[in-house]
């Protein structure tokens, strides 16, 4: 079977990258989106297309919102599932804990909060019997934004590139988890594989026989940005470790709950309600105090993210966490208070040397500092490591287009297809659902449900179209599908720019010269990918018109 | 030497597939299971030796993924699949064992 280490290695690089790279791709893809994720839910949510804000007043503003804030109705049905007896009125299940959260990127604050359930659980064990709602809240003012508005960016594009929007998410997750895996072993294969690395690196003939020239490229990309991706496919694994390995929730969780009770003892910040009711002290006080420390500590900041646990309980306690806007780790610097006296109960001390390592490998995979250089090359990054799925993929049929022709034409056509759907028709997807964000009307009801309908259905459409045109592939051409798809993303990308103009006035030239540039870069970027699909396209037909001409010539002609 | 279905040098090719089908799942399960164990363990010693829990779990953290990505490729590269079943799966169960038994003596002592 494997007769050395180099075959047993390109057998797992070729094999699970095949299975595999399409999920590589979409993690990759949304990934590179998601790093302007708040920047395309501005785009996306016109109603959200204000300066960005700080932390507003806790008593001000923020304690009428969780007044108003209510569990989440899917949240709700879950919960019943899992208790005894019917769930009181909504609007009596008492509020327990809560957070808010804010980056220096955000016009609107995320809240959320957990409510407690008065039944019983039917399984004795299911202790975090809780139902949380969240929302997303203008902190000038305090309204709630409309429910069927979808932020785009942060809810979805997001999401994709961890869980795939599966449902439920765990199966996304694992699939993700497998895939991230996958990468990491592509990598440490790759390497195994080539063994002229230094010479690879400057190696790309973009004017050979496309087979050789898309190997250049895969091999170029792959060695080039190898420690940007297996830096991101590891530290992916790492800030889900407690879901992939949770060996703290079962094996080991009674030296975990032991952790927690020494923990709550240590720090003084109670575990559990007391049970008696107590009012809550100024929050807005307690945040002057802790903007206070940071100063004297020489690291004044703003708030990043408030938590209260035990909300109107004698053992309640408000947590104020720093912004991370200036370095790589996320919010830190906890001063934690009494919810009651508004005295400090404890201070965070300085990370130790292991949670300064994992704060830095985290904070570097998602990014929250303030360095707008540095998330573009974020951006670079990651396209770069779609190219080298992307080639992965073409190399595969281009390799074994003659010989599978004859003995697996539908397997040729399936790989090829669904490398056209994951490469094209991601891209078509992406721009069918910003075009259904413009074209769908506000008011409709479920509204966000349509878009991420368009999403799918676009990419759907892609698959059949893709499918359809790979038989050329049997001829041993490319696949239009390729180039149409192409010209599919020049048009529906100027489609949404315009659609932008239309329905909100915001056209290119306004955005720039007020300096809006969420919705300016959204727009740039768009028409750039516009561009570019074009000149593909019409570079592809131009091959294609070449390898027809050339088809009637002797074999021999081919052979560059 | 290639009579073993384990081996994976056999000639047949309804062996040679399903040798490589037990290789795919030792790579995938077998490595999890070791690197559960091993975790486990890590953490419990880490604990015993007063290393608090959450240090403690995220160094395991830090060594099960790249740990995992070793034996994983290891699986297809070793050449007796015997060898890699017992060890990956055995070294599991039992490192999985001896951590359950240690963090019972640890919670009794403390």
């Amino acid at each position: 079977m494997f007769d050395t280490v180099r075959q047993a290695m390109a057998w797992v690089h070729t094999g699970f990258g095949l299975v595999l790279g399409y999920v590589l791709m979409v993690v990759f893809f949304f990934g590179t989106l998601s790093v302007f994720d708040r920047e395309i839910d501005r785009w996306a949510v016109p109603e959200t297309r204000f300066a960005v804000q700080p932390m507003p007043s806790f008593d001000r503003v923020l304690a009428p919102v969780y007044q108003r804030l209510r569990p989440d109705p899917a949240d709700l049905e879950r919960i019943a599932r899992r208790v005894t007896g019917e769930l009181p009125d909504v609007a009596s299940l008492p509020l327990v804990s809560l957070f808010a959260y804010t980056t220096h990127r955000d016009p609107v604050l995320l809240v959320g909060a957990e409510f407690g359930v008065p039944n019983a659980p039917l399984d004795p064990a299911d202790d975090h019997l809780h139902a949380h709602g969240r929302a997303q809240v203008d902190p000038r003012s305090g309204a709630f934004l409309p429910e069927n508005r979808l932020q785009i960016g942060t809810d979805f594009f997001y999401p994709m590139h961890y869980s795939l929007n599966a449902s439920p998410a765990i199966i996304g997750y694992w699939v993700v988890g497998l895939a991230a895996m996958s990468m990491l072993a592509a990598l440490v294969t790759g390497l195994l594989i080539h063994r002229r690395l230094l010479r690879e690196l400057f190696t790309f003939r973009p004017h050979k026989r496309s087979q050789r020239s898309t190997l250049d490229l895969h091999n170029l990309t792959g060695v080039v940005a190898l420690p940007f991706h297996f830096f991101f496919a590891l530290t992916g694994l790492l800030i889900f470790a407690a879901i992939y390995l949770p060996v703290h929730d079962s094996l080991l969780r009674p030296l975990d709950r032991q952790h927690e009770v020494l923990e709550a003892a240590q720090t003084g910040l109670p575990h559990e309600p007391a049970g008696v009711p107590a009012p809550l002290a100024s929050v807005d006080a307690m945040v002057a105090q802790a903007k206070a420390r940071w100063a004297q500590r020489g690291i004044p900041g703003e708030v990043g993210f408030l938590t209260i646990e035990h909300m109107g309980d004698l053992n309640g306690y408000v947590s104020i966490f720093r912004a991370g806007s200036d370095r790589v780790a996320l919010v830190g610097e906890g001063i934690h208070f009494s919810a009651r006296t508004g005295e400090i109960l404890h201070e965070d001390p300085a990370p130790s040397a292991v949670h300064a390592v994992s704060e830095f490998l985290t904070g570097l995979h998602l990014q929250h500092f303030r360095h707008w250089l540095l998330r573009w090359l974020y951006v670079l990054g990651g396209l770069v490591g779609c190219v080298c799925i992307a080639t992965g993929f073409i190399f595969f049929t281009e390799k074994r287009k003659r010989q599978w022709a004859h003995h697996s034409p539908q397997s040729l056509r399936s790989v090829d297809a669904l490398a056209v759907t994951a490469v094209t028709g991601m891209v078509l997807a992406v721009l069918g659902m910003l075009v259904a964000n413009r074209v769908l009307p506000i008011d409709l009801p479920a509204r966000a449900g349509w878009e991420e309908r368009a999403f799918w259905y676009t990419w759907l459409c892609a698959l059949l179209h893709a499918w359809v045109r790979s038989t050329a592939l049997l001829g041993g051409a490319v696949s239009p599908a390729w180039r149409e798809q192409c010209i599919g993303i020049a048009a529906l990308a100027v489609l949404a720019v315009t659609l932008n103009w239309v329905t909100t006035g915001d056209h290119l030239w306004h955005t720039v010269t007020t300096g809006y540039w969420p919705v300016a870069g959204v727009d740039a970027s768009l028409l750039a990918v516009a561009v570019i699909a074009f000149t593909a396209a019409v570079r592809l037909y131009g091959r294609g018109a070449e390898a027809a001409s050339s088809a009637v010539e002797p074999v021999e002609a081919s052979r560059g | 030497m290639s009579e073993s279905p384990l081996h994976y040098r056999s000639a047949a090719e309804p062996l040679r597939r399903s040798a490589l089908a037990a290789r795919v799942f030792v790579s995938l399960f077998g490595s999890y299971t070791f690197v559960w164990g091993a975790s486990s363990l890590l953490i419990v010693a880490q604990v015993a030796g007063g290393i608090a829990w959450d240090e403690a779990w995220m160094v395991a953290m830090l060594v099960a993924f790249p740990g995992f990505l070793a034996l994983f490729l290891w699986a297809y590269i070793a050449r007796s699949l015997l060898r890699v079943w017992l060890c990956l799966f055995g070294v599991g169960a039992a490192s999985t064992a001896l951590a359950a038994h240690w963090q019972l003596r640890l919670l009794a002592g403390g």
